[in-house]
């Protein structure tokens, strides 16, 4: 065997390719990660960009990772810490704040400040959401059936993803009712659904807002309900529904999964740009890198979005224009922009009392579903939204190293950014424009913010477009709508992780379940590929 | 009390007159009780212009109507004179569209062949009432089995597309196939009219899947117009129950639905006469259905909030104009503007007026269709005269300010919007009669003033419709139906509610 070869090679060390690549070097495979960046983790990063302070610059919050995922890959022993955090909190203009808190009667009692009506359906909205969650957690580490075929394996898989659907559980099962209930919560608008819950607009428009991160619908738009379902199903030690923060940053996990695959003989060469997979006779056999490198392998994972793998890296003659063409539809659409912020101190936010847990978590301005929408029109017509909604969290305040003691790091995330302006390009004065934008709506709500910043990172979609390597800026490697969920994700007839070249696998958020630090397209394109080399495998995954 | 119906007919509208003469056949006694004047419901001269027709099935099932009908032109109109006319006729429509784009002429007829696949598949579900899921009942699963067989059957590639457009929205697939904005923009228009969503909103494709099956299977060829008018076909179906022996009490108010052990008795009129039958169909919306003919006493817990949550919001308003002369439109012949006359240039446009409806505001250039019938059919008003239909697509229902401070301002922003294209039109025009969403509400019962008692959305669409649990055409109580718009498949003249409401109650007679 020469240096050069290998049983499989992923391209991108995010935290999907890292996951595959640990699973199948766990297996026993001799495997190669390739990253373009000098610094491996793709999305989930944490990094020294001013001294003394970690930013993690990209996602910012942890729950979807699999816990099974955890376990498989010891992540614990590598250094992976959880840090749940305890609330959430939506600040008024009128002075007052609207909370959530980890625990449910807290919860209550705090929705009823503001309508005991709401206080009251909460019961009922949490009891319903929390079957959904319980129906899709086993489909997660599934491999989507394809519906057409009529192989026996596909026949099983989809009787069993249907099962699952109809399958009886701790609250009692699912009916007729729930199984309506079902269909109607996949296919309704959070708004449509909210409305059937609660009367007030502070409760709606803060549990509206997981509906819209990352996405290109409004909450009016059919089918916001279930992304706001993909924000619900991760958890935290055993608690559906909890965020917390990876202690020192979203990096430690994607530094922990490196360290698991290393530790099984992988190989991880940053800096390394994969140009294009070597094809012959119809096979993927190898990559090639910029910097004229040549690396072969008997299989070639792509960490990539959909787009880049096909469209980028896979040369058009070797696949089928119908299928190229599907791959250009493929809607993956920049939504969201970041702030990052190193603070010299902790600002202070009037409206929450001091101590209050829901200020340990993710803060939010946004009080009716009309706002949230109508940042979602601007969005349309090409600009960011003058009244955004934005996600902020200082982790800092939870994990003592991020940020020099009486120092802290926080991380505003922005829903609505566009990929491109509608008056021309970003360029770096509108970036800067932006930035004044979000910084000056976060003073209206904090006073002594802006003098605390010792230094901020703008992050428009364009910057993770280019830097990061998501298409347009697309948190999830591609919307999150009906037509590009489960058996049509990425595309319709290629749901089960294997590209149409032979020996090319997908395992990007781009492929099923999606986006978010979840690691399951990873964990599930491993076991398709090791399965195809008929390799046993074992573990809590499978 | 003096004699026993079979059965009442609240409401006198297609639907109604369709599921009365098919029981009536049957030799059912049926009594209908219309609230207004005259039958036929939200079809009227006024505000219905362009129709599919009774469906070939609910043809068959009723005693002939003799009415005559013609296929209409669709066009979309443009602003620089450059209108694109597609009609019925596949060859012309090729020629048309290749002037414009050779490649979206292609991509059309392609596009149309798939969609038309689908239209039928969904269109063999409407023939039915839809199936209960988990009901453990041996003709529910067969049905559902047969309906997942029906779409397995479409072959690997049209599965998997049917997968994918199912919940997909109208404005990706359009701008991913067609060049042509005026194009996107006038199917964009078919796939939105009447709905509270925007060409943006996933869910679209699913309208326009719907509008094809009822309208042969077509993108533009099935739309019609019946010669009289649509009160002609209206007039010949009364006509013909009629001669079967149904009774029909116009200006009949019902006040409520008697119920005894949970069992529907027979109707009690706004003047307290008490008539009692065997069973109940209503016609009316299900918001009316449940709050005032049956009352919210009669329903527990979970199914009232259920109603009380059905979106039934209108979004459609309506222009009349009686006109003194026939306005000039640029690039247009005289002939043409009896033709289905489309202001809707391009998705974006539609978007944006959607995004004003949502937030209850009117936008000043709106999304209209319209026509002037009597160009064709001078019976329609005065000797002299013409009249000119306008629809109001995103016109919302609860409006900022309310419908009586707006009127005007719609109506001038109509007009405004029409003088881009016909520069004379506020100069022709001798009398205006404007009918906002709550008008509709007020004067045809309809709560929400919704043109398809309810939005098209799929989850209030088949098994869901109206409310998941009662989409059998039967409601919680015994001996009380549905058969109007409200219930599966939905809106648009077409009878089969009617027609499959008839055939469970028949059943269960």
């Amino acid at each position: 065997m020469s240096k050069n070869t290998y049983d499989a090679i992923v391209v991108g060390a995010g935290h999907n390719g890292l996951t595959a690549a640990s699973y199948m070097a766990k297996a026993g495979l001799k495997v190669l990660v390739l990253e373009k960046n000098d610094y491996i983790g793709g999305a989930a990063v944490s990094r020294e960009l001013y001294p003394g302070w970690k930013y993690s610059n990209c996602s910012y919050v942890c729950s979807l990772l699999r816990p099974e995922i955890m376990r498989d890959l010891e992540l614990y022993k590598y250094g992976l810490q959880i840090i749940p955090y305890e609330g959430s909190a939506t600040m008024m203009k009128n002075g007052d704040y609207y909370a959530h808190y980890h625990d449910h009667d807290m919860t209550v009692k705090s929705i009823s400040r503001h309508s005991i009506h709401d206080a009251e359906a909460y019961d009922r909205y949490s009891r319903d959401v929390m079957r959904q969650c319980k129906i899709i957690k086993p489909l997660l580490k599934m491999t989507p059936p394809d519906l057409t075929s009529f192989k026996p394996k596909d026949i099983f898989g989809a009787l069993e993803f249907a099962k699952h659907f109809a399958a009886k559980d701790e609250l009692g099962g699912l009916g007729e009712k729930e199984i309506y209930d079902t269909i109607r919560f996949y296919t309704m608008s959070i708004s449509d659904y909210l409305d059937e819950y609660f009367e007030s607009d502070v409760t709606k428009a803060h549990l509206a807002g997981s509906a819209i991160i990352g996405t290109a619908l409004g909450p009016c738009s059919p089918g916001s309900a279930y992304v706001l379902l993909h924000h619900y199903m991760g958890e935290v030690d055993g608690s559906i529904g909890s965020w917390g923060y990876a202690r020192g940053g979203m990096g430690s996990i994607t530094k922990a999964m490196s360290d698991c695959f290393k530790s099984y003989g992988g190989t991880i060469q940053s800096s390394s740009e994969v140009t294009n997979v070597i094809v012959k006779s119809g096979r993927a056999v190898g990559v090639a890198t910029k910097n004229g490198d040549e690396f072969y392998a008997k299989k070639v994972v792509s960490n990539l979005d959909v787009k880049r793998t096909f469209l980028k890296i896979t040369d058009e003659k070797d696949l089928q224009p119908e299928f190229v063409e599907r791959v250009k539809n493929f809607k993956i659409r920049g939504s969201s922009g970041k702030l990052n912020i190193a603070l010299e101190g902790l600002p202070t936010f009037p409206s929450i009392p001091e101590g209050d847990p829901g200020g340990n978590g993710d803060m939010h301005f946004t009080e009716t579903i009309e706002e949230m929408e109508g940042a979602y029109d601007d969005w349309k017509r090409g600009k960011w939204s003058t009244f955004p909604y934005v996600d902020m969290c200082l982790p800092s305040k939870s994990d003592p190293t991020m940020a020099a003691p009486g120092k802290h790091f926080m991380s505003v995330f922005i829903q609505y950014v566009p990929f491109e302006l509608a008056n021309g390009g970003w360029n770096e004065e509108r970036k800067q424009e932006f930035g004044n934008h979000i910084i000056n709506r976060i003073s209206q709500y904090s006073p002594d913010f802006k003098d605390l910043i010792a230094h901020y990172e703008v992050r428009t979609p364009k910057d993770i477009h280019d830097e990061v390597g998501l298409t347009e800026g697309n948190i999830f490697q591609g919307e999150l709508t009906m037509d590009q969920l489960m058996f049509n994700r990425p595309i319709t007839g290629y749901a089960q992780y294997r590209a149409p070249i032979k020996d090319l696998y997908m395992c990007s958020s781009s492929t099923h379940p999606g986006g978010g630090v979840m690691g399951a397209p990873g964990a599930n394109a491993a076991r398709e590929l090791l399965n195809d080399m008929s390799i046993k495998q074992k573990g809590n995954y499978y | 009390m003096s004699k026993i119906y079979d059965v009442i007919i609240i409401g006198g509208g297609h639907n109604a007159l369709v599921c009365a003469n098919i029981l009536a056949k049957k030799n059912k006694k049926v009594l209908i009780c219309e609230a207004r004047d005259e039958c036929g419901g939200l079809l009227t001269n006024q505000l219905t212009n362009f129709l599919p027709g009774l469906h070939n099935n609910v043809k068959s099932s009723i005693d002939s109507i003799s009415t005559k009908d013609y296929s209409v032109k669709s066009i979309a109109l443009s602003e620089t004179g450059h209108h694109l006319i597609l009609s019925n006729n596949r060859n012309e429509n090729q020629k048309i569209l290749e002037k414009f784009s050779p490649e979206d002429a292609d991509r059309f007829f392609k596009l149309e062949k798939k969609l038309s696949i689908f239209s039928k598949t969904l269109g063999s579900f409407m023939q039915s009432s839809p199936p209960r899921v988990m009901n453990n009942s041996f003709s529910d699963n067969f049905k559902l089995f047969k309906l997942g067989l029906n779409v397995r059957m479409l072959g690997k590639k049209n599965f998997n597309e049917f997968a994918r457009m199912i919940g997909l929205n109208i404005a990706d697939e359009l701008e991913d196939q067609f060049k042509n904005t005026l194009l996107q923009g006038l199917i964009a228009h078919d796939s939105v009219t009447g709905s509270n969503l925007g060409p943006r909103s996933p869910g679209t494709l699913i309208n326009l899947l719907y509008r094809m099956a009822i309208y042969d299977n077509s993108i533009f060829g099935g739309i019609k117009k019946i010669e009289g008018g649509v009160i002609s076909a209206i007039n010949a179906l009364e006509e013909n129950i009629i001669k079967r022996g149904v009774e029909i009490k116009k200006s009949c108010f019902v006040k409520r639905c008697i119920i005894e052990n949970d069992c529907a008795k027979g109707v009690e009129l706004n003047n307290g006469e008490l008539i009692e039958s065997k069973a109940v169909i209503s016609s009316a919306d299900p918001k009316s259905t449940y709050y005032c003919l049956l009352g919210a006493e009669h329903l527990d817990t979970d199914f009232k909030r259920r109603v009380k949550h059905y979106r039934a919001k209108g979004r459609v308003a309506k222009l009349t104009l009686i006109l003194n002369k026939i306005p000039e439109f640029k690039g247009l012949e005289q002939s043409d503007l009896s033709q289905r006359l489309v202001v809707a240039p391009s998705i974006d446009y539609i978007e944006e007026n959607f995004n004003f409806s949502k937030f209850e505001n009117l936008s000043s250039e709106l999304m209209l269709e319209m026509s002037i019938p009597s160009i064709d059919d001078p019976s329609l008003c005065e000797d002299g005269m013409h009249v000119m239909n306008v629809q109001i697509q995103y016109a919302p229902y609860n409006v900022k300010g309310g419908w009586e401070n707006k009127s005007d301002e719609c109506i001038s922003n109509v007009l405004s919007t029409i003088s881009n294209y016909a520069p004379d039109i506020n100069e022709c025009i001798d009398k205006k009669e404007f009918i906002s969403p709550n008008d509709i509400e007020k004067k045809f019962n309809v709560s929400g003033g919704h043109w398809h008692h309810g939005e098209m959305q799929i989850d209030q669409l088949f098994m869901l419709r109206p409310i998941p649990g009662a989409a059998q055409y039967k409601t919680p109580v015994n001996g009380l139906y549905m058969c109007g718009a409200g219930t599966h498949p939905g809106g648009g003249m077409t009878g089969i509610p009617g027609k499959n409401a008839a055939t469970e109650v028949l059943r269960d007679l």
